[in-house]
């Protein structure tokens, strides 16, 4: 069975871009989110295995939006997607519960290795 | 040797004595904190041994028989590992002091006879080789992967049923924030037992790359299953698993070594040439005139366009003007990488400074490095370390609380300060961080009112940031107060200056009980900026882009909407803001100013201001210019308000640049920018 | 000893002289471009490009505190460099460089000329002529009883 993927991101290129790359790889995306509102709510919904999630967003941060949903789910598999610089989110994210990171600009290979690993976990 | 060729030696033996004695003092203060390792007993003997080399065959005598000595000790360490002791490390701080004394006395042509007696150090250094050839060996493993016999002594006891492991990272697939990676690791395995030790230390707060590192767990897994924890994150090729035996036979620090030498190689492979800095500040200031050319060129080609659609060569002209405008602004960009230092530079002249200050001081202090990497101009980095120093010496002797008195508030008792620098968009930050005592904004309140420096209602109205800063007023602290209020203020006026002579900042936070950090946020480069160029009663100024958010027109039509008069004081409404407005003929007592022109609306650190002039000329890039010999302050003529420096205009006559942090400043303080 | 040249120039009806030694470089005032510094001393008559560094110009009569009355046409700005640190000086009109003996030249009597004693190191007395032979070092040093000017003030007339 392919892994259900939920991707979130506010950008519709970001979240194209992962869909394609993903879907090749035989993931399952079961919903795109374009901000951290609709994370929650899609996450609810659908319970998908993994997670990608921008930090940057409007209404509301996918910081915000992971803490929430790992309240709601604290096995909630999360993986954060972030710009360069953004060390301080970083952080705050690992310590609040998420899985793993990845940086962008991304190589193909990185995030499938990255999603691999966490759904093994 | 004819003189001429012997001044040039001299220079040449100057230059690198300095290198090398700042690589040996280096060494002997990680023997001494770090204990001893081969590989940089091995970097001190070589650079002993150059300099024996070089000023033997210079004629000096002392420095040669000095760096004899200390070659030998070295060799006899090499030889004997585990002989090193504090006498030893003590002895060779004394020599590198020597040395440092005996190489300004070459620097002054002092002549060898007048060298200071050095026969005491020599006789010292025969002692101790004596004692050894006596022949006390004994077997040092452990030290050589960074832990102290006591600390492996508490590891084994608490081996006892746990499992003590040493994971060694070396990341290779991560490209970005490698940091983070470690991060995320070391965040996972703190759930699984007792994070003993990381290298580098405080691995949680490092930033950027980071290829090696370690983390020294104690816990109650077995080995597997912590190897499939790390599997999460990393692939089972990036790192290695040693336990405590391991370490104790020296298996890990036999790939430590391994992986340093790896890296290092690869830092070395680069070609590379020494260059005298003067011919690069020769290059710069050419590179300088040729932007100003530049410009000139562009200006001059705008007039021919309009006058030569004719003209073939005219026309050749045009299509050359902006391959040259290219040329420059590469080549500038250029010479600007060659002048850009790491910071590390300065950085590791600090560590003998620290123990000094610790000596001095009494206290245990454990100076911690990030960022050394970072670049800086060289100009910049050679203005920052005195301020450097200063906020050092702060720190360690204010900020850091004595031994006792920190284990009283349950902090280890030897205290940290960090050097940390980074890169921030276009500036680079320096931070200064102390765990100490912290400042006490109360105190702070109190004193600047008694030295009535603020009013009660002005104090009202500061954000904690603001109270903090006072600190840096001139006239805040002087040296009989320095004890009950932690003597932060102590020439923090004078850093503030020298930091804003470089277009920089000074930032303090700090937290009471739980230290301070101080942040010098400095511009990458100084000497080449985008302007843009304003004209008021006939002269030209030019304004940093950096201090502009807007300009806006002001005519007949808009002017009562955009200029209103608050308590007897022009001010500008912008973006639902009342900024205060400047009008520059007013400020720089040219005249009565005029209903229409141009609001420059500009500030730095969020404090804006709108500033009227009668023109707006463009942009540009300009060269900055100090104002001369005699122009500014402690200089014979004085400082002149509201200006920085000069440039050099197109037309080649020179036009002088705004200081808007200047001008805010007399602004606030005055509460009227004009003193008649 | 030996011989010495002076440039020499008028101020306010006097000859001046300066080692020549010390003169850089003389200007005509209309051939360059004066930057005016507003807010500096009153004698700062501003700044110029010269190849590149940006050097003040002080006009030598407002610093001897003298009454002048200036022709454009004849002013001239002497460059002169102290230590490696360079200034112009505007001066009524250069007449000459004129080679005298060394020992011609007299310490300078008090009350000799209308300028203060700290600032001229010597008077060349030459065939029917008194040149006032001014101290370069110490008109570039601040005067005892005159302290370094902090912020100046002026307002441009």
């Amino acid at each position: 069975m392919s892994a259900k993927v939920l991707v979130v991101d506010d950008a519709s290129f970001m979240r194209l871009n992962l869909k394609n790359i993903l879907e090749s790889e035989g993931f399952e995306i079961i919903g795109e989110g374009t901000n951290g509102q609709e994370a929650i709510k899609l996450y609810q919904a659908e319970r998908p295995d993994v997670v990608t999630m921008d930090i940057t967003m409007p209404e509301m941060d996918g910081l915000a939006a992971m803490e929430k949903i790992i309240e709601m789910d604290p096995q909630a598999k999360i993986i954060m997607v972030s710009a360069m610089g953004q060390e301080t989110y970083i952080k705050k994210a690992i310590l609040k519960g998420a899985k793993n990171f990845i940086v962008k600009p991304f190589k193909k290979e990185k995030i499938v290795e990255t999603l691999n690993k966490v759904l093994a976990s | 040797m004819e003189k001429i060729d012997f001044e040039k030696f001299k220079k040449l033996f100057l230059q690198e004595a300095d290198e090398q004695l700042e690589v040996m003092e280096k060494a002997v203060m990680e023997l001494e904190e770090n204990g001893e390792n081969r590989k940089v007993i091995d970097e001190f003997f070589r650079m002993a041994h150059s300099l024996k080399g070089s000023a033997g065959s210079m004629g000096y005598s002392a420095i040669a028989d000095l760096t004899h000595q200390m070659e030998n000790v070295l060799d006899k360490l090499r030889n004997n590992p585990g002989s090193l002791n504090d006498d030893i490390t003590d002895l060779l701080f004394i020599s590198i002091d020597t040395l440092k004394h005996l190489r300004e006395n070459v620097e002054k042509d002092i002549p060898e006879e007048e060298n200071p007696d050095i026969q005491h150090i020599l006789e010292r250094f025969q002692d101790f080789i004596s004692i050894e050839t006596d022949g006390k060996k004994k077997a040092n493993v452990e030290k050589k992967i960074q832990l102290t016999s006591q600390e492996l002594k508490n590891l084994k006891e608490k081996a006892g049923e746990n499992n003590v492991l040493l994971l060694c990272f070396e990341l290779i697939q991560q490209q970005e924030m490698q940091s983070m990676m470690a991060f995320l690791v070391l965040n996972n395995l703190k759930d699984e037992g007792e994070i003993v030790k990381t290298f580098p230390h405080h691995l949680e707060e490092v930033e950027g790359d980071l290829p090696y590192f370690s983390i020294l767990i104690c816990t109650e897994k077995k080995e597997e299953d912590l190897v499939k924890l790390v599997e999460q994150t990393l692939d089972r090729e990036e790192f290695k698993v040693f336990s405590l035996e391991d370490i104790e036979q020296g298996k890990a620090s036999d790939y430590f070594q391994e992986i340093k030498e790896n890296f290092s190689r690869r830092d070395e492979s680069r070609d590379s040439i020494r260059v005298d800095i003067e011919k690069v500040d020769q290059l710069m200031k050419l590179v300088g005139e040729l932007v100003i050319d530049k410009e000139r060129l562009l200006e001059i080609s705008k007039n021919i366009k309009a006058n030569s659609r004719e003209n073939s060569e005219a026309q050749a002209l045009l299509q050359t003007i902006p391959h040259v405008d290219f040329i420059a602004t590469e080549l500038h960009e250029s010479v600007m990488d060659i002048r850009m230092y790491p910071v590390g530079s300065i950085f590791k002249r600090f560590p003998r400074l620290v123990r000094d200050i610790s000596k001095q001081t009494g206290k245990d202090i454990h100076l911690e490095f990030s960022g050394e990497d970072t670049e800086l101009d060289r100009t910049i980095l050679q203005e920052v370390f005195d301020p450097l120093v200063h906020l050092l010496r702060n720190a360690i002797d204010h900020g850091i609380e004595a031994p006792s008195q920190r284990e009283k508030s349950g902090k280890p008792s030897r205290g940290t300060v960090a050097l940390n620098a980074w890169q921030e968009e276009n500036n680079i930050v320096i931070e200064v961080k102390d765990d100490g005592a912290g400042i006490d904004p109360e105190k702070i309140k109190t004193r600047a009112l008694e030295k009535g420096l603020v009013t009660e209602a002005q104090l009202e109205e500061m954000d904690q940031e603001s109270i903090l800063e006072l600190i840096m007023e001139p006239g805040f602290s002087t040296s009989e107060t320095v004890n009950d209020l932690s003597g932060r203020g102590v020439g923090m006026d004078v850093v503030r200056t020298n930091i804003e002579k470089l277009d920089g900042e000074v930032e303090i936070s700090s937290e009471k009980g739980n230290g301070t950090s101080i942040k010098i946020v400095l511009p990458l480069t100084l000497a080449i900026v985008q302007a843009l160029m304003v004209r008021e009663k006939g002269n030209d100024y030019a304004i940093p882009l950096s201090a502009i958010f807007e300009t806006i027109a002001v005519n007949g039509q808009n002017y009562k909407e955009v200029i209103k008069t608050v308590k007897n004081r022009e001010v500008v409404v912008w973006r639902d803001q009342v900024i205060p407005l400047i009008r520059l003929s007013e400020f720089f007592l040219l005249g009565d100013s005029h209903q229409e022109g141009f609001l420059i609306i500009g500030g730095v650190k969020g404090r804006m201001m709108a500033i009227m002039v009668e023109a707006v000329i463009g942009e540009q890039e300009i060269v900055i210019k100090s104002l001369g010999d005699f122009l500014g302050k402690d200089k014979l003529f004085g400082e002149i308000p509201g200006i920085s420096g000069a440039t050099i205009k197109g037309n080649g006559e020179v036009a002088l640049i705004l200081d808007i942090q200047g001008i805010l400043k007399s602004f606030k303080k005055g509460g009227e920018a004009i003193e008649r | 000893m030996g011989q010495i040249q002076l440039v020499t120039f008028e101020l306010s009806g006097e000859e001046y002289g300066i080692d020549i030694l010390k003169v850089h470089e003389i200007k005509r005032l209309k051939e360059i471009g004066i930057t005016y510094v507003p807010r500096a001393p009153e004698f700062v008559e501003g700044v110029i490009n010269l190849r590149g560094d940006v050097i003040p110009i002080i006009d030598l009569a407002k610093r001897f505190e003298l009454e002048t009355e200036k022709n454009e046409k004849e002013t001239r700005i002497i460059v002169v460099k102290q230590e490696e640190k360079y200034i112009g000086l505007t001066v009524d009109r250069v007449n000459e460089v004129l080679t005298i003996d060394s020992e011609v030249i007299e310490d300078p009597p008090q009350e000799i000329s209308q300028i203060n004693s700290f600032y001229i190191s010597g008077i060349a007395k030459y065939e029917e002529r008194l040149v006032i032979v001014l101290d370069i070092g110490n008109i570039l040093s601040p005067r005892e009883e005159e302290e370094i000017t902090k912020t100046a003030v002026k307002g441009r007339k």
